[in-house]
């Protein structure tokens, strides 16, 4: 295959990884519009604290930053969650008039794909829908570090992308994706005494992540992160850089999606749970003139990991 | 080598992988759909007796063909589909007086014998208080299973014709020729229509 070829398919598969929740956003919708108010929260939940877990990694890394020399960087990182059981289902509750009305233990959008089903009064019968059954959620971002200057780094992360709903009849144009993302890091170990064995920094990032419009103006879905704490490193041998940090971490999502529920359709919007939670990173940077590589390791409400290169100097 | 030739090394190293990865992030799935349907079969009652019957027809496989048009699915595809509920209302009513009525809504199949039986009673219902209020039904189990053996046959090939009737019974205060009982009401059936499809997610890990 031709490295051109190779390039474009790359930026193609990251441009997937980004928008990842977009090829699922339409197939979702059709699963939510079944629900309505606390079912569809308790439906897309792990998707949302996946999301959020997902930003707010592969931030930080490195805690030395140049005071006087300009430095520049370009890094493309991949972030992802596995799922566990307790993100498999939720305790939905029976709607559209059905009796008795009943509490369920049904499958969450990251759930088994069957169909649940409960018998009521009179020989009827009401069915909860399946889920996608993943064992994981990834994005995937592009971002830039421009630094240098008296210990400080700015972090930015930029994406936008018009996404076609493809080529069957009645697919749906979901719309413009737009993410973006800025925060800056200042190195606190030059107030330091002298003798500190690691560098130590100090940062905040705040991203945002909309997919898509609705006919009121709205998005279809709005994700908003945010982030700050501090990072320690030290540099082991030519190109070894541990790194460690700790964080608080919050992130909110609202969606909104046309629902049947009562057989009358109507535009539903929703916002999910607010997460707010502590992040500890473990993870280890590759260090080279012009290019480095990495690995972490994130702990909190929702684990992650995250890896990925950067270029630049 | 030179550290350009290197990094330009470790570049195509990187997006080779990348590419080579990407047929790797989208799994099959085959995911089971709920589809909502809310059919509703309107009635006109004008009568000047107490006793009346009014019948409405409902051609099941046109209604639930369209449904799953609109969905991008097949009969094929159909898991299962059961009633869920019912309710019914009056959608439209005016005169000088109310009046309280009694009977029952029954159902059968016009295409193979099966009903009639009774889908639901109502007991003493003001016409006026059901005006433009949803009220649910009890419904009759006999009832439900015409209508659940009707849906199987759909989703087995068939073309189900489903008669509902009202048998009305009793009416409080009697309407007589020069006071005639006039009203429109309408049951309606809450259906789920479970549906499998085959899809792509993204499951990179």
């Amino acid at each position: 295959m031709p490295f051109a070829a190779i390039v474009r398919r790359s930026c193609v598969l990251l441009a997937l990884l980004v928008c990842v929740a977009t090829p699922l956003s339409a197939q979702i919708e059709s699963q939510l519009s079944a629900y309505t108010g606390a079912n569809a929260t308790g439906y897309l939940q792990p998707l949302a604290n996946a999301f959020g877990a997902d930003l707010n990694c592969g931030i930080f890394r490195s805690a030395s930053i140049p005071h006087l020399r300009p430095s520049l960087r370009l890094e493309v990182q991949v972030m992802s969650v596995f799922f566990g059981d307790d993100d498999k289902t939720f305790m939905a509750v029976t709607e559209h008039g059905f009796s008795p009305e009943q509490r369920v233990s049904a499958p969450t959008v990251v759930g088994s794909e069957k169909a649940v089903l409960v018998d009521g009064d009179g020989g009827t019968s009401y069915a909860f829908p399946g889920g996608f059954d993943l064992h994981s959620f990834a994005l995937a971002a592009p971002q830039l570090r421009v630094g240098g200057l008296y210990g400080t780094e700015a972090i930015f992360r930029f994406f936008a992308l018009k996404v076609g709903g493809g080529d069957k009849e009645g697919d749906k144009d979901l719309g413009d994706i737009n993410f973006f993302g800025f925060g800056l890091k200042h190195d606190i170990s030059q107030y330091m005494p002298p003798g500190i064995p690691v560098n130590l920094s100090a940062g905040f990032f705040w991203q945002r992540l909309s997919i898509g419009e609705n006919e009121k103006g709205g998005h279809l879905m709005e994700s908003n992160a945010f982030s700050i704490g501090v990072q320690a490193s030290k540099k082991l041998g030519f190109f070894f850089v541990p790194y460690s940090g700790l964080s608080y971490d919050t992130h909110s999502m609202a969606v909104s999606y046309d629902s049947e529920s009562g057989g009358v359709k109507k535009t539903e919007n929703i916002d999910l749970d607010k997460t707010a939670t502590l992040h500890f990173t473990l993870g280890l940077m590759l260090n080279t003139p012009g290019m480095n590589i990495f690995g972490e390791y994130n702990i909190a409400s929702q684990s992650s990991f995250s890896f990925g290169v950067g270029l630049g100097f | 080598m030179t550290a350009i030739t290197k990094n330009a090394a470790l570049i195509l190293l990187t997006a080779v992988l990348l590419a080579g990865a990407s047929s790797c992030i989208m799994e099959d799935r085959t995911v089971e759909f709920v589809v909502t349907e809310e059919t509703c079969a309107p009635f006109d009652i004008d009568s000047p007796f107490t006793s009346f019957t009014e019948p409405a027809f409902v051609f099941l496989a046109d209604d639930l063909n369209g449904v799953l048009s609109d969905n991008d699915a097949a009969r094929e595809d159909i898991v299962t589909a059961r009633i869920v509920s019912l309710s019914y209302r009056v959608t439209q009513f005016s005169h000088d007086h109310d009046w309280d009525i009694t009977g029952a809504v029954t159902v059968e199949r016009q295409d193979v014998a099966d009903g009639p039986d009774t889908l639901l009673n109502y007991t003493d219902q003001s016409v006026q208080g059901a005006l433009g209020v949803k009220i649910p039904a009890n419904l009759n189990e006999d009832g439900v299973g015409v209508l659940n053996r009707a849906l199987d046959d759909f989703i087995a090939g068939g073309n189900p014709v489903l008669i509902f009737k009202v048998v009305n019974g009793g009416v409080n205060p009697p309407p007589s020729v020069s006071d005639r009982i006039v009203f429109q009401w309408e049951p309606c059936l809450v259906t789920h229509i479970v549906v499998k499809k085959d899809i792509e997610v993204p499951d990179p890990f």
